[in-house]
């Protein structure tokens, strides 16, 4: 078989998972890796420890140096693609030089959503979601102290109790409220219950209807009239795949690159992985968006699997997170806020310990978790979740001895796929 | 790179209700005592008692998730580590590890997990209950990665046992040598080997052999000669011959794939077909009852002409085979003989994928024991621990489909039998 060139747009997860699925199964393939960041691949979920301090620039890199040498990868930084021709094989660089290739892989990521708010510009703010981000803010820290987080996902909680553990002190502006994506009513309650006594104000339904400078810092003013000060303005509002570069190239778009089980675009030998891609949801079907890490590094070794010549199926994207917070652990898996009407529902909530669990089966198979302290292997309950194991009749146990019922259930399972079963 | 990667082994469901001695250990050797340190974890529900830790994955997914790159797995020895010093306590590899292989510690802010304490588990001695065991993957997976002797596309049936374990041998034993097979299934597989073959009949491939490496021997080169025979030239029509060669203390390799009956020619009985086979020569009706006569026992009968070296060996336990084939080739002062379980889809009326299942069981079931003998010291090679009674072996082909209760009694006595009587001898 003719060796083939793999030309990879990216080099964070995404990419790297690819990267290695089609070394070993090519191992005489090409592959090129092209960014346009000119720093060593670097995971932003690593940048709330870079601000903490818990890490240094340091210990950022994804990888050893020495990893694309022994992988026989080439990766070019500091190389950023404009444009994409499929009709041509081709992409376009800024620097106006063009590549071709034999597969291409878009594993661009995600930048911050775009905010517009009266009066922001004019006073400038930062963002959070990559290395130079990070730089600014922590220069912006030096002789800054009251921050205003706009936002209530994933990243502005983290990035909230990374600023509130350097002693900064912390607003949070949500326009619903805080991690409503993975936790419910009551776990979310909980959580900001646990910012607060670390000192955050938290600001839940609030739309913010201008900004004004006031002395060194700033004046926000909220749809409801309160008036908020800070000194520095973070935008945390969310992500959005990098999709600028394929405008023109006919690659079908909707939230991001809409792609089949097997990471493929519309267009042939053109796949798309992570952040920027929108993949068939596991519980649904249906293409959705989900920038978490562990999606990137699956999808990536689908997309890198089908880029080598071995068809390989994605089940699909299970939404999922886990978070540390002030000696706390969180997690979400699969369908533990929405879920079908038929589902059945178990929840333990001790406000005493302020820990939370909450189980969500369908059919007698589990399909969705959110465990604050509750005492759990995550990835237990997503393999219990992925593999559709049937539970029942244990799911009260399961709720009860979480634990221990998941580690012998996942155990059985295994076992019960070899036909050493009966032994 | 492959070489020798670690591993822990544990039975499944095995442990006492509220032991967790092997937590205990773990715990004092690498978390200061503390329980919740330990990285063998037990288990402890009315349902279920037992142990688990990490797997030491091929493709770990903590590794790949890690946004430092805090998580490696070793080329030298396979085991999957955290660097702390990079490690962000984000606790994404406990999200996304299947097996329960990875734990966080709340106090530092920091995942841990086994490391098979580098070679020496502390975990394996403190535990009483035989559920924990250290294993070292064992050379054949170096002899894996050698080139293959045979080319693409041999034309055996779909599931050929022989092929593997045929493949296999001519790995560990390589090139340097001259292959010798008489007609039967082994015809089209050896023949095609890119190494020296010959063409035997089936009553006269040790003789052959005895010739070729006599002269080799009288112009001073040590070439090996390995014959690749069936069960129909080793135990019937070509017995004498291989007799003769292990009684003149012939320097051979002799490896016997055992398909139970003559295969090539149509599935035909053979002195090794067990009692109650179906084959075409002995059907299943009103009259008879498949084969009327015990099996020829052919690696005790071999092991009786006082060779150097005798071992039985399945396809399921490459490990076990390939070291067997190893010894085989350090002998050079007689006959080493190698008795192969090798099943047959075609002959044994099972689906084409059962094969390596079939040969698993037909050592789990003790049907067919793994033992060697060398130089008169026998012993067993596996020890099965739970041993399953023949049914399970023998519902999995349909040439035992017509068993009656009772014929299964007498099955499973034959059995029992046959390993007490290698358990006597390995005890001597």
């Amino acid at each position: 078989m003719a060796s083939k060139k793999h030309l990879i747009i990216g080099s964070s997860s995404a990419a790297l998972s690819a990267l290695e699925k089609i070394r070993a199964i090519a191992p005489e393939d090409e592959i090129k890796l092209v960014t346009k960041e000119e720093y060593p691949p670097y995971s932003p979920a690593s940048l709330p420890y870079l601000l903490s301090g818990r890490i240094t620039e340091k210990g950022l890199p994804l990888k050893d140096e020495g990893y694309f040498e022994n992988l026989k990868a080439n990766l070019a930084s500091g190389k950023e693609v404009i444009q994409v021709l499929p009709q041509k094989k081709e992409v376009v660089y800024k620097d106006g030089s063009s590549e071709g290739y034999d597969t291409l892989l878009i594993a661009t990521g995600s930048e911050s959503t775009k905010i517009a708010i009266d009066g922001l510009d004019e006073i400038g703010f930062v963002g959070f979601h990559t290395l130079s981000d990070c730089r600014k803010l922590l220069e912006e820290l030096e002789n800054k102290n009251s921050v205003v987080i706009y936002g209530g996902g994933l990243v502005a909680t983290e990035l909230a109790a990374s600023l509130l553990e350097k002693g900064c002190q912390v607003k949070i502006i949500v326009r619903s409220k805080l991690l409503r994506r993975y936790f419910d009513r009551d776990a979310g309650d909980i959580i900001e219950d646990i910012l607060g006594r670390e000192g955050a104000e938290i600001f839940s339904g609030a739309e913010i209807s201008q900004v004004r400078r006031k002395g060194k810092g700033m004046e926000i003013t909220l749809s409801s009239g309160a008036v908020l000060n800070a000194d520095l303005f973070i935008n945390a509002v969310g992500v959005q795949p990098r999709v600028s570069l394929l405008k023109g190239s006919g690659i079908s778009i909707d939230q991001g690159v809409l792609v089949d089980r097997r990471m493929r675009t519309d267009i042939d030998d053109v796949y798309a992985a992570g952040d920027i891609a929108q993949a068939p949801d596991f519980f649904t079907g249906q293409a959705e968006m989900n920038p978490t890490l562990p999606s990137a590094m699956v999808q990536g070794r689908i997309a890198g699997s089908n880029m080598a010549g071995q068809e390989v199926e994605y089940e699909g994207d299970i939404p999922m997170n886990i978070f540390q917070l002030f000696g706390h652990t969180a997690f979400s898996i699969g369908q533990a806020v929405f879920s079908e009407s038929e589902a059945q529902i178990l929840k333990n909530i001790d406000l005493a310990t302020k820990s939370f669990r909450k189980l969500v089966f369908q059919q007698g198979r589990l399909v969705g978790a959110m465990f604050l302290d509750g005492d759990a292997d995550p990835g237990i309950l997503h393999y219990l979740i992925r593999k559709k194991t049937p539970v029942s009749p244990h799911e009260e146990l399961l709720l009860e001895k979480t634990k221990d019922t998941a580690r012998w259930l996942m155990l059985r399972a295994e076992r019960q796929e070899s036909t050493l079963s009966e032994v | 790179m492959v070489t020798f990667y670690d591993s822990l082994k544990i039975e499944y469901g095995s442990c006492p209700p509220d032991c967790s001695l092997c937590e205990e250990a773990c715990a004092k050797e690498k978390g200061a005592g503390r329980r919740d340190t330990g990285r063998v974890k037990a288990i402890h529900l009315s349902e279920f008692h037992g142990a688990l830790t990490c797997i030491q994955c091929g493709e770990p997914d903590c590794l790949g998730v890690c946004p430092t790159g805090a998580i490696t797995k070793s080329p030298a020895d396979g085991v999957v580590r955290i660097n702390e010093d990079k490690c962000l306590g984000c606790g994404l590899c406990t999200l996304v590890c299947p097996y329960g292989g990875v734990y966080f510690d709340q106090d530092n802010a920091e995942a841990f997990k086994c490391d098979l304490c580098d070679g020496d588990p502390k975990c394996v001695p403190a535990c009483p209950y035989d559920v924990l065991t250290f294993v070292k993957t064992r050379p054949t997976l170096n002899y894996l990665r050698h080139e293959d002797i045979l080319p693409l596309g041999a034309q055996v049936c779909q599931g050929c046992g022989a092929e593997l374990a045929i493949r296999t041998a001519m790995k560990v034993i390589g090139k340097d040598a001259v292959y010798f097979f008489p007609a039967g299934c082994a015809a089209i597989i050896v023949g095609m080997a890119y190494a020296p073959n010959h063409y035997c009949l089936m009553t006269n491939v040790a003789a052959t052999m005895s010739g070729l490496k006599r002269y080799y021997h009288k112009i001073g080169r040590d070439v090996k000669v390995v014959a690749i025979c069936g069960d129909g030239a080793t135990a019937d029509v070509g017995f004498q011959n291989v007799s003769g060669a292990a009684e003149r203390g012939e320097n051979l390799i002799y490896i016997c794939y055992d398909n139970e009956a003559y295969m090539n020619t149509g599935i035909q009985r053979s002195g090794t077909t067990p009692q109650y086979t179906w084959t075409f020569t002995t059907p299943v009706g009103p009259e008879r009852r498949g084969k009327e006569q015990a099996t020829k026992y052919m690696p005790l009968i071999m092991a009786l002409h006082d060779i150097p070296y005798v071992a039985t060996a399945a396809v399921s336990h490459l490990e076990d085979y390939a070291a067997k084939v190893t010894k085989a080739t350090e002998v050079k002062d007689g006959m080493a003989y190698i008795h192969l379980f090798s099943p047959c889809p075609t002959g044994w009326r099972a689906p084409i994928d059962m094969s390596i299942e079939i040969s698993r069981m037909a050592v789990e079931t003790n049907y067919f024991p793994l033992w060697e003998m060398e130089r008169g010291k026998y012993r067993l090679t596996h020890e099965v621990k739970r041993p399953q009674p023949i049914e399970e072996y023998t519902k999995l082909m349909g040439r035992f489909r017509h068993l009656t209760k009772e014929e299964l009694e007498n099955f499973q006595r034959a059995v029992n039998n046959r390993l007490d009587l290698i358990k006597t001898l390995a005890a001597r």
